[in-house]
């Protein structure tokens, strides 16, 4: 029986029964399209973490004491080009926790003493107003930056520059606010305060020689290549000030490894969404198995016919499995074009309460026509079997 | 294109054939056929007759390459069938045998032609197309060539499953009953194209029957009863009457009970069998299924 032979007999046969065909097919296009989109949501959200942490800076680097505090005269250190000739800017900041109010608007918030440098580390932008400068750190001057969250909670939509808030009962004067920023690291709840500010007025913890302890130190290598380089370095330099002989006193975390690691877990994400709707696509399988073994009993008497006029055992298997296959493939092309339509109807759009970012990459829709054809195989080929294995004889005298 | 004369080496050729089949756990066996030997030359037109139970299905289905015989030996066109593969005996099938049903057996969705184009689906025919509508040109339906079996009367369905036999040259056209679901005049039409087929066409057949009229226009009779031959006698004058083994005016009888009681009940053969088993059952020379 040659191929062509086999398609348009499956054809025939299929049309036959067109209703039947159509929920069998039914299955596996909600099958197709739920792995379709789940795995357009997983791409999607990879792609919005990796997003949102980029924003960052991929050539952000952390250090965070492990032992021995950090000092400012680390962060000198640190900001030495002669040492750390990778390094383009450092900033530490001290975090605590302070009551802000004015009048009778009171919040809570993170209140983080910085350097000049912060800004340009962690990529703030200015909505209105100046950032803290170099004075104010040296004067340790009762200065603030808001959040944009704060200056909306405390102000509503008045400009908040120059007014005075009291933070922890000090008096502090607003300076700037920094521009709304989403994503990891946002600033949007947080205050700004100089860092000498933050340590002698506003936490009680001292060391002793006088340093200033801080407690992350941000660095910002030069550029995405050289952050190696910049690890390196900061190693370097930290193990000789900390005359360290064994183990570091501090950890350096990489934007990248950060990123990386989110990457692998919504990778596991997206395969597990996909095995998911895996599951839909096997029980439309099974749903096109059932169709074809009630197919198989129905048509014995054509399957007699068949093999009477000559059609051997594969002749029959070939005919019945390409049934299968027709309906899975069928069902495949109609599920990705319904499954790709719904990741593109609901990208980017907010439902249930969360945004959807979807992505619809090349190999998605190929994985699934693969997959719903693999399935027709899988679940065809017994029926087949079945109807090749009739007895002429008892197939010819069925009724 | 006259009768061809018959080759030396039959077409078919049964030597010592016993069929046996086992039911329940093996522990009842049915011997269907018992040392039945058998030749059947090129351009032969054969009935085989006998009641239901005598075997007669079971010789045909050997004969038509759907069975394989448990003892004994079998050659069809010199080729020996008893110990082939199923797909040697589909192949056999496909080239070989031509098969005529009692219910026609033609897909219902296919039209006339495509059902004729069929068996050439099954083997790498060439000109399946111009070959069909030859078939059916000569029996007579080169205007029925697209309509479905459903708009066919049921003696153009026939013609239309003859077409189907025919197509691909078969060295034996086997038909089982192929009158058995047919009117009187229907019965004459496709009687009279098988005799053609026979006479000017020189194709053997061997038509399987229980009717005393439909074996009249056979050469030669061969029945069947408890699974053996016991008879088997040329049919030169053509008679009914002659070689009936039931007599003459019993087997006339016969012949009207059985038409008779298919015309109550068109679906036929096991009907029209039982009918028959039953009114015979006095005559003490048939076993009921």
């Amino acid at each position: 029986m040659s191929p062509l032979d086999i398609i348009r007999t499956s054809l025939y046969s299929l049309s036959s029964n067109r209703l039947r065909a159509a929920l069998a097919l039914l299955g596996i296009v909600l099958g197709v399209c739920s792995v379709i989109t789940l795995m357009s949501i997983g791409r999607g959200s990879t792609d919005r973490i990796t997003e949102l942490i980029q924003g960052l800076g991929s050539n952000l680097l952390t250090v965070v004491p492990t032992g021995a505090p950090l000092t400012l005269a680390d962060v000198d250190a640190l900001g030495d080009p002669l040492y750390t000739p990778s390094i383009k800017a450092v900033a530490p900041q001290i975090g605590t926790f302070g009551t802000i109010h004015i009048n009778n608007n009171t919040t809570q918030a993170p209140v983080n003493g910085v350097t000049p440098e912060f800004l340009q580390v962690r990529n703030l932008e200015m909505a209105t107003g100046t950032f803290i400068g170099a004075p104010h750190v040296e004067s340790r001057a009762e200065v603030v930056v808001l959040g944009s969250q704060i200056s909306e909670d405390l102000f509503g939509n008045q400009d908040p520059t120059n007014a005075e808030v009291r933070i922890n009962g000090r008096r502090f004067r607003v300076v700037g606010v920094l521009a709304s920023q989403t994503g990891f690291g946002s600033m949007d709840d947080q205050a700004l305060i100089p860092i000498t500010t933050a340590y002698y007025r506003l936490s009680g913890q001292r060391i002793p020689g006088g340093n200033i302890s801080v407690e992350q130190i941000s660095v910002q290598a030069s550029d995405v290549d050289s952050v190696d380089q910049a690890i390196e370095e900061i190693e370097t330099v930290l193990r000789l000030s900390h005359r360290l002989t064994d183990a570091d006193d501090f950890t350096v975390f990489n934007q990248q490894e950060i990123l990386d690691t989110f990457e692998e877990t919504n990778q596991t994400l997206v395969v597990f969404l996909g095995a998911v709707a895996g599951i839909s696509l096997l029980v439309g399988g099974i749903g096109i198995m059932n169709i074809m073994l009630v197919s198989v009993t129905e048509r014995t008497r054509e399957i007699g016919i068949r093999q009477a006029m000559g059609a051997k055992r594969r002749d029959i298997v070939a005919q019945f499995v390409t049934e299968a296959v027709f309906l899975t493939f069928g069902g495949g092309i109609i599920g990705v074009v319904a499954g790709i339509t719904l990741a593109t109807v609901i990208d980017g759009r907010f439902l249930i309460g969360a945004e959807w970012n979807t992505r619809v990459t090349n190999d998605i829709p190929l994985i699934a026509l693969i997959v719903s054809v693999a399935v027709g195989l899988f679940f065809g080929i017994y029926p087949a079997v079945r109807a090749a294995r009739l007895n002429p004889i008892e197939a010819l005298r069925y009724e | 294109m006259p009768a061809t004369s018959a080759n030396d080496a039959p077409v078919i050729q049964i030597r010592d054939v016993t069929k046996i089949y086992e039911m329940g756990d093996g522990t009842i066996q049915v011997r269907a056929l018992d040392g039945v030997s058998l030749d059947i030359s090129d351009g032969e037109y054969v009935a085989i007759m006998g009641a239901s139970g005598s075997g007669k299905s079971t010789l045909m289905n050997i004969i038509g390459c759907l069975d394989v015989p448990t003892q004994g030996t079998y050659q069809i066109d010199g080729q020996a069938v008893e110990s082939m593969s199923n797909d040697r005996l589909a192949d056999i099938r496909s080239r070989k045998v031509g098969f005529v049903f009692q219910t026609h057996n033609l897909l219902p969705r296919l039209t006339a032609l495509a059902n004729v184009e069929l068996p050439m689906m099954y083997g790498h025919w060439p000109n399946r197309r111009q070959r069909a509508e030859n078939a059916l040109e000569l029996v007579n339906l080169a205007d029925r060539m697209d309509h479905r079996p459903t708009e066919l009367s049921g003696g153009q369905q026939q013609r239309v499953g003859i077409a189907r036999a025919l197509v691909k040259e078969p060295s034996v056209l086997l038909a089982d009953e192929p009158t058995g679901n047919l009117d009187t005049s229907n019965t004459a039409e496709i009687l009279n194209i098988i005799s053609d087929l026979n006479h000017q066409n020189g194709i053997t057949v061997i038509v399987v029957t229980h009717e005393q009229d439909v074996a009249a226009r056979a050469d030669r009779v061969i029945t069947l009863s408890d699974g053996h031959i016991i008879a088997d006698e040329p049919n030169g004058a053509r008679s009914a009457d002659e070689s009936s083994p039931f007599g003459g005016e019993r087997g006339r009888e016969r012949a009207k009970r059985d038409r008779r009681g298919m015309r109550v009940e068109p679906r036929g053969k096991v009907d029209a069998g039982d009918i028959q088993g039953s009114a015979t059952v006095a005559v003490g020379d048939h076993r009921s299924d």
